[in-house]
């Protein structure tokens, strides 16, 4: 097995630095290619720890079993090093989500320059695996999320990822310039994961999340088939866009949760509340709308009317499965699912 | 003034705010024009040209100016985010949300998304829809009419403000959350402007688009074209804008740009902006 370091892009930055794009390389063989991806956004961590996980992981496999390291894999841990280098969700300077630049233009602003040489170089693969954590302002269980366009080819592969829930969006809900959806309509694959929250890393979900890479990899064939690893454990939710129900603030104040995330709730059940700093005076009570899953859970407490607090998944249509998913785990166990 | 309430927002910690408009003209049937500015809260020069348009409609349809009639209705809303515009911030400042990347947005959805929801259903059914900018902090642009994949009406209409130049670009995956996108479903003529840069006033390029503006009204369906050139040449002595109006150029219609981006260099103009540039000759160093 060889492993080196180096740049896809390199641009000069005005005073005296340069901004690259580094990846680290695992070459086994000639077997299939794979990418992960994180760092889209600066507030987003979790998947900086994924690449570290992986890494450490295939390093001592170089030491143990390097022969059943069949394929490459490619390490992409900051995709917007400027933004993560000074804790910003976007692109500083540029002030653009570098995750609404894609496909990008090699002669366009550096957002754009970024956004570009990924497209270029990310080809030939077999799977690309986009990792994202929520924003600063909401905690998401493990999931693969997918455009409802490229569901026959993904759903497949999210399956095998060993995350809680599998999401697949409607068309006109998705947004054409993100990584992604870029990569989807070129033929390459490439699995959106949200987890944890921004700005910190949730360990428990990063172990969970690379056996499931690590599965997923020895099914394409980048694993000897014969490698040991641990199996999955999880067996994902669909959520769709009939079955997922949000809740947003009716107005503003301070949100306290009063349930944990990721249980299972009933509908009425009191989930938070609005509350005013000025007074002693609830404004708003929040209540589950149906019986499902809390899957998407208000972490920052401030809310705007129209903030997002929480996202469940109904239940009494979790198993109207299309892709021939069993019941979900968990369901009908009260609280406490994961 | 027929100012209007778009949004009434509550705030966690500061009093309640509104999001206004102004529905000014016939009171009954879809607007003929509806304009919006301040969808990014530091491009001040729309804010200014559209509340100073406000007022300048209100008297006209007040019969405040001689001569001029104001014969349809029009939506204008000078600033939509708000909270940007008191911060100086491009984004919805609480969450970093980019307005303009919300569109067609969702009335039961994030603040963001409700904001843009109603925007869009206020102006949705206007004949024409204009969105106003500047450019970022970084350039300062000629103020230009900017057209995505355009009818050829849209085509037509754009020459009518009169600007220096007419940019067509081609839709892409960014301009599909945008207003203007969103405006393009509802048919109609739909125009971004885009003049100066952000973080303040550039007065010379507000006059260039009030004058643009208010030169497209005078489309005959707005006006009695008589009357209004008339009165135009009257106005058009005591302004400064009357030179550029007698000079001004032939729009300039580009099918595709060229986009040049330095790093690593300080970068300054040679010439001034407008000012014609042969291949080769150097613009900026």
């Amino acid at each position: 097995m060889h492993i080196h370091h180096d740049s896809i892009l390199t641009l000069e930055l005005p005073y005296r630095e340069r901004l690259a794009l580094r990846r680290t390389v695992f070459h086994g063989g000639d077997g299939p290619k794979v990418f992960v991806l994180a760092g889209v956004h600066g507030d987003e961590l979790e998947g900086l720890y994924v690449c570290h996980r992986l890494a450490a992981w295939l390093e001592d496999l170089a030491s143990t079993h390097p022969e059943a390291f069949l394929g490459q894999v490619e390490l992409f841990p900051a995709m917007n090093p400027l933004g993560l280098d000074t804790l910003q969700r976007l692109v500083p300077v540029y002030e653009t989500d570098l995750n609404r630049n894609f496909p990008g233009h090699a002669q366009g602003p550096l957002p754009q320059r970024i956004a570009e040489a990924a497209m270029r170089h990310l080809h030939d693969t077999a799977l690309v695996i986009d990792i994202h954590a929520s924003n600063i302002f909401l905690r998401e269980i493990p999931q693969v999320r997918i455009n409802q366009t490229f569901a026959g080819t993904l759903v497949p592969l999210a399956r095998r990822m060993n995350v809680d829930l599998i999401w697949v969006h409607g068309a006109v809900t998705v947004l054409e310039a993100t990584i992604a959806h870029s990569l989807n309509s070129r033929g390459v694959a490439c699995l959106v994961v949200e987890m944890g929250v921004g700005m910190r890393v949730t360990p428990a979900f990063t172990e969970q999340l690379v056996i499931g890479i690590l599965n997923l990899w020895r099914d394409l064939g980048v694993l000897a088939a014969d490698l040991e690893i641990p199996a999955p454990s999880r067996m994902p939710l669909l959520a769709n866009d009939h079955n997922v129900h949000y809740l947003n603030a009716e107005t503003s104040g301070l949100f306290i949760p009063a349930v944990e995330h990721w249980i299972s709730v009933h509908t009425g059940k009191l989930l938070g509340r609005i509350v005013s700093p000025y007074g002693g005076n609830i404004l708003s009570k929040v209540r589950s709308p149906v019986d499902g899953i809390l899957f998407t859970r208000r972490e920052y407490p401030l809310v705007y009317e129209g903030s997002l607090m929480a996202r469940i998944m109904s239940t009494d249509a979790a198993g109207e499965d299309p892709h021939g998913f069993p019941r979900p785990l968990g369901e009908g166990q009260g609280e406490g699912v994961r | 003034m027929t100012q209007r309430i778009l949004l009434h927002m509550t705030a966690p910690l500061r009093e309640d705010f509104d999001i206004s408009y102004h529905d000014i003209g016939a009171e009954f049937g879809p607007p003929r024009i509806a304009l919006v500015a301040g969808l990014h809260g530091n491009e001040l020069n729309g804010v200014f040209v559209l509340s100073r348009l406000a007022a300048f409609l209100q008297e006209v349809a007040e019969g405040q100016q001689a001569g001029l009639q104001l014969r349809e209705r029009a939506i204008i809303i000078p600033a939509v985010n708000i909270l940007g515009l008191n911060t100086l911030n491009r984004h919805w400042p609480f969450d970093n949300t980019d307005i303009n990347r919300m569109f067609p947005g969702y009335d039961a959805g994030e603040t963001t998304q409700r904001i843009a929801h109603t925007v869009l259903e206020v102006t949705r059914l206007a004949h024409y829809r204009v969105d106003l900018h500047s450019a970022s902090l970084d350039f300062e642009e000629l103020p230009q009419v900017r057209l995505y994949d355009p009818t050829e009406d849209e085509r037509a209409k754009a020459r009518l403000f009169g600007l220096p130049a007419v940019i067509e670009r081609p839709t892409n995956t960014i301009f599909t959350v945008t207003i203007g996108h969103a405006w393009k479903a509802y048919g109609g003529g739909n125009f971004v402007l885009r003049a100066g840069y952000a973080g303040n006033l550039q007065l010379p390029h507000c006059e260039q688009l009030f004058h643009a503006l208010v030169v497209f009204l005078r489309e005959p369906a707005s006006y009695r074209e008589r009357q209004w050139w008339r009165s135009l040449r009257r106005m058009c002595i005591i302004s400064a804008w009357s030179r550029w109006l007698a000079s001004s150029p032939k729009p300039l219609a580009c099918s595709s740009q060229t986009w040049r981006w330095a790093a690593g260099n300080k970068l300054e103009t040679s010439s001034d902006m407008s000012s014609m540039a042969s291949m080769g000759s150097s613009v900026l160093k």
